[in-house]
């Protein structure tokens, strides 16, 4: 048996100190302490950044909707014979059409709910961002 | 070694989590207590650096690169914390192993010396002339013989170079029998 080989089986007669008992709990009460001075925010399935994404394409389309609804309008009396690379687009421009109509016919105390939804969201947001600061 | 258990935990902290910890403290308790203790000598003092060990392993863990084994990660923690707490309560009554004078032929009749005596005597002996070494090359003989970490993992948690902890270790165990000699000597004379 090596020196080395002698030492460690020495070395492992010395006895393994343990912690003491409440060590984990005083831990702990140091790990939430930590915890609530930066609490790790809760993730959401769907990212902000996604959500951002996502209203902004619905804002695009719905302008995009809207001029074409306008030139629709002016070229409303050659609607019926328009095609593109030889498609007939009339189909789009009638669901256009329906699109707009059916928004004009929504109510206005759902418009109201929709819009106190998205101001709800949007002060839900704004205290977020303030209470990660604070 | 990070075992899946690790891993998982790690995520689960790292997701939001804090409670996850606890297997962690649960799990590497006692190896944070004994290293510390090992450096600083003194329970208290010991037990307050290892519960500080895990907080700012709590803070650093997004820093933490999963394919690391994490065992390792946090023993240098462990170790760096209470050196630098040893370094800030000035120390100096430790020995220095820039000073090693014994033969090779003292470290045998040392080494069969003990081996004579009883795993009790042994290690009350081994514990004195360990507790006598400066505590950084005391804790490279107890990550080394000890807690049975190879060179690479020693170098990995001191940031010391390969060569360097190959020449510690083997002046660290020159100086322990010195120091064991010394005793060994005090303990026949104090018989006789």
């Amino acid at each position: 048996m090596s020196a080395n080989d002698k030492l460690q089986d020495w070395f492992r007669e010395i006895p393994d100190e343990k912690a003491p008992e409440d060590f984990k709990r005083k831990v702990m009460q140091g790990i939430m302490a930590e915890w609530s001075k930066n609490p790790t925010a809760y993730k959401p399935v769907i990212s902000r950044k996604a959500w951002w994404i996502v209203g902004a394409s619905f804002l695009l389309l719905t302008v995009i909707l809207f001029m074409l609804k306008n030139a629709m309008g002016v070229a409303n009396s050659t609607a019926e014979t328009q095609s593109i690379a030889g498609v007939n687009i009339q189909f789009v421009w009638s669901f256009i059409s329906d699109f707009f109509e059916k928004l004009n016919r929504i109510s206005p105390a759902v418009g109201v709910g929709a819009l106190s939804i998205i101001a709800l969201w949007f002060f839900d947001q704004i205290y977020t961002r303030m209470a990660r600061h604070n | 070694m990070v075992t899946n258990k690790d891993e998982y935990y790690i995520r689960e902290i790292l997701n939001g989590d804090p409670g996850s910890f606890s297997h962690l403290v649960e799990k590497y308790k006692d190896l944070a207590f004994h290293v510390s203790l090992k450096i600083l000598l003194n329970r208290e003092e010991a037990e307050e650096a290892a519960q500080d060990a895990f907080i700012k392993a709590y803070r650093a863990l997004p820093s933490f690169k999963g394919g690391a084994a994490f065992k390792t990660w946090f023993y240098r923690i462990v170790y760096n914390n209470a050196i630098s707490r040893l370094r800030s309560s000035q120390n100096k009554k430790d020995i220095s192993l820039e000073d090693v004078r014994i033969s090779d032929r003292e470290v045998e009749e040392t080494e069969t010396a003990l081996g004579r005596l009883s795993s009790e005597e042994r290690q009350r002996y081994l514990q004195e002339a360990l507790n006598k070494m400066n505590p950084e090359d005391r804790s490279l003989l107890m990550m080394f013989y000890f807690d049975e970490l190879s060179v690479a993992e020693i170098t990995e948690i001191t940031s010391m170079t390969e060569s360097n902890v190959k020449v510690k270790l083997h002046r660290g165990r020159k100086k322990l029998f010195e120091l064991l000699k010394g005793i060994l000597k005090d303990e026949i004379i104090s018989i006789l």
